[in-house]
């Protein structure tokens, strides 16, 4: 797998390295600057990009920013988004193209080197993986009367950890259930969220992306 | 009863009044021909000169009534900055304030003058009384008929010569001051602003200041939130990525493990410096603790130049004493990064209810009031109606006064 990573902080940038090369990630190139990471993906064409939100030159949300442009122009290009801060906003924008392969996690999350290797292979894979911080905020600010309410406690949970990019298998893993059981979850939950029939995968980021909106 | 000012310091201001006849004489004659003038271009060029010299004078007059009267006189003048001679003086003929320096001249060169001089002639007249004896004694045959008596007798010259210089001192005495508010009084009808036109000037001002106390404010929160997100926050992130990598290679490879924990151990006294010096900048413990001349002294012992230190601070609101320290703090940082100097002094007294504030050093100057830090400064104190001024000519030395009222 071929990443190129854009962070400004080199402390940062430095301990990404040494973590994906030692997990036999290929490093293709680093940028410290947005003009500089839009090149770097014109370039080299990555199959994964890992970009800070916050970059120069204006220090904003431009690395969000160049993420974004990017899928436009590569459609379903995977972006893993890194942050001090989880936005739901910036989800949102990340998700909307409905296309998955994204991902949007705190900047600590890397500390757990292993689930972070394996958030990087889930977005290359076209999978959505999001932050445990914007799930919990989700589930604590439900409006009334939202398609949410058609889902039970226990759907709504398993929805959350679909949200941060759990598989079936991950999920009942950690519910202490069967895998079987939460397949059966998840379809009740594609239904009531009135999503279309299509590969599972899509599926389940429309179901996030349902969340997300809500 | 109005405050005036004391009575040698009024007779001073008549004496300097009446010198200034002459001069306000010629600038009234010459603004009127000037403006007579003005279709014929020769105008024009008089006009350049006398105005100005004009509201200098007119600024004098104020500086002293103001001082006389002890009330504030202000007037505002329009700006002419980078306007051409023909425009500037099209602006000038806009400008009710230049008009009433004009009407000001004419009211000062006759009922001004006159009120001057009379407040004069009664304090010469006790002096002169006592002359008179003198001249008498010399030439009784010219000056034996004051007021048409017949004086003779030494007795009755001593008498006299008594009575005068008495009555007239008394009379002195007593009208001094009603004369000087009549004077100074019109002066400052002529040459200030209305008691509205003064309220709204406050009003801009205090709008002004407002803004600019907001700007600073989120300046300043910016600043602290880029500070912790480009610091002690991406440290500690870095910390856990060593942390994270660490335990995966404890097994494997033990020594880069090592490695990778004595950078951990780095990276966390780093994380807390940052921390310490954003706490720092909040609110600096020495001022929690110790208050502002011990906040003060504690920056000046970190700076390698000699300081004399005169600070002799009131008890202030803790957000006037904030801005105050941080006003201090941001020159004596400017010290060291820019200043190469050697010696240095801050000096923080009251007087009249006033705080002054001066930093000084004998560096080699050249510092910005324009910059950032400086603006920052300026922008802090004038929400407690406070001012700096900067002066720091190329070579040295920088003297930065700050003034704030005690609030």
């Amino acid at each position: 797998m071929r990443v190129v990573i854009g962070e400004d902080h080199a402390l940062l940038r430095d301990g990404l390295e040494r973590i994906l090369r030692a997990h036999d990630v290929e490093v293709v190139a680093t940028a410290d600057n947005a003009p500089s990471l839009v090149k770097a993906l014109r370039e080299h064409a990555p199959d994964i990009a890992i970009v800070d939100v916050r970059m120069p030159p204006t220090l904003t949300d431009e690395g969000l920013r160049v993420a974004i442009e990017a899928r436009r122009e590569r459609p379903a290009f995977p972006v893993l988004v890194l942050s001090q801060y989880v936005e739901n906003l910036y989800a949102r924008e990340l998700l909307e193209d409905g296309a998955g392969g994204v991902g949007y996690l705190l900047k600590d999350r890397v500390s757990d080197v292993g689930a972070f290797v394996q958030a990087v292979h889930q977005v290359a894979d076209g999978g959505t993986v999001l932050d445990p911080e914007v799930v919990r905020h989700l589930i604590a600010r439900r409006p009334q009367g939202s398609r949410m309410d058609r889902l039970t406690d226990r759907e709504r949970e398993v929805l959350g950890l679909m949200a941060e990019g759990c598989s079936n298998a991950a999920i009942a893993a950690s519910l202490f259930v069967t895998e079987k059981a939460i397949s059966k979850h998840t379809n009740a939950i594609f239904s009531k969220l009135d999503l279309p029939v299509s590969a599972d995968d899509n599926r389940r980021v429309l179901a996030v992306l349902a969340y997300l909106n809500d | 009863m109005q405050p005036i000012a004391g009575r040698p310091q009024i007779m001073l201001a008549h004496a300097v009044a009446v010198l200034l006849f002459g001069p306000t004489v010629a600038l009234f004659v010459l603004g009127v021909v000037g403006t007579a003038l003005t279709p014929l271009g020769i105008g024009v060029l008089l006009l350049l000169v006398v105005v100005p010299a004009t509201r200098l004078l007119a600024t004098g007059q104020r500086s002293m009534a103001q001082e006389i009267l002890q009330r504030p006189i202000v007037q505002d003048y329009l700006g002419t900055q980078g306007l051409g001679p023909i425009a500037r003086v099209q602006r000038w003929a806009k400008d009710p304030a230049r008009w009433r320096d004009l009407l000001w001249e004419l009211s000062s060169i006759t009922v001004g003058f006159t009120l001057s001089v009379l407040s004069l002639a009664l304090f010469l007249y006790p002096l002169w009384s006592i002359v008179w004896f003198g001249l008498w004694k010399g030439l009784p045959d010219v000056f034996d008929d004051p007021y048409g008596m017949h004086i003779t007798t030494t007795g009755q010259a001593v008498a006299t010569s008594a009575a005068g210089a008495v009555v007239g001192a008394l009379v002195w005495w007593f009208t001094v001051q009603p004369i000087a508010r009549w004077r100074f009084g019109l002066d400052a009808f002529l040459l200030g602003l209305s008691r509205q036109a003064v309220l709204a000037r406050r009003v801009r001002e205090v709008t002004t200041s407002r803004a600019q106390g907001a700007d600073a404010a989120a300046a300043e929160l910016r600043r602290i939130e880029r500070d912790l997100h480009d610091g002690a926050q991406a440290r500690l992130v870095a910390l856990g990525m060593n942390l994270g990598l660490a335990a995966e290679l404890i097994e494997k490879d033990p020594e880069a493990a090592r490695e990778l924990l004595v950078e951990a151990r780095d990276n966390s006294g780093d994380a807390l410096q940052d921390i310490r010096s954003v706490v720092r900048g909040i609110h600096p413990p020495v001022l929690a603790d110790r208050g502002l001349a011990d906040a003060i002294r504690a920056v000046a012992v970190d700076l390698p130049i000699d300081f004399e230190l005169d600070l002799r601070p009131p008890a202030v609101s803790a957000p006037l004493e904030s801005a105050i320290y941080f006003g201090v703090a941001e020159c004596l940082a400017n010290m060291g990064k820019h200043s190469r100097a050697t010696s240095g002094w801050v000096s923080l007294v009251v007087h009249d209810d006033r705080i002054h504030i001066e930093v000084g050093d004998n560096g080699v100057g050249g510092a910005d009031p324009a910059g950032s830090g400086l603006r920052g400064v300026a922008g802090r104190l004038a929400v407690f109606d406070g001012t700096m001024d900067v002066s720091s000519p190329t070579g040295g030395p920088t003297i930065v006064t700050m003034e704030v009222p005690c609030g």
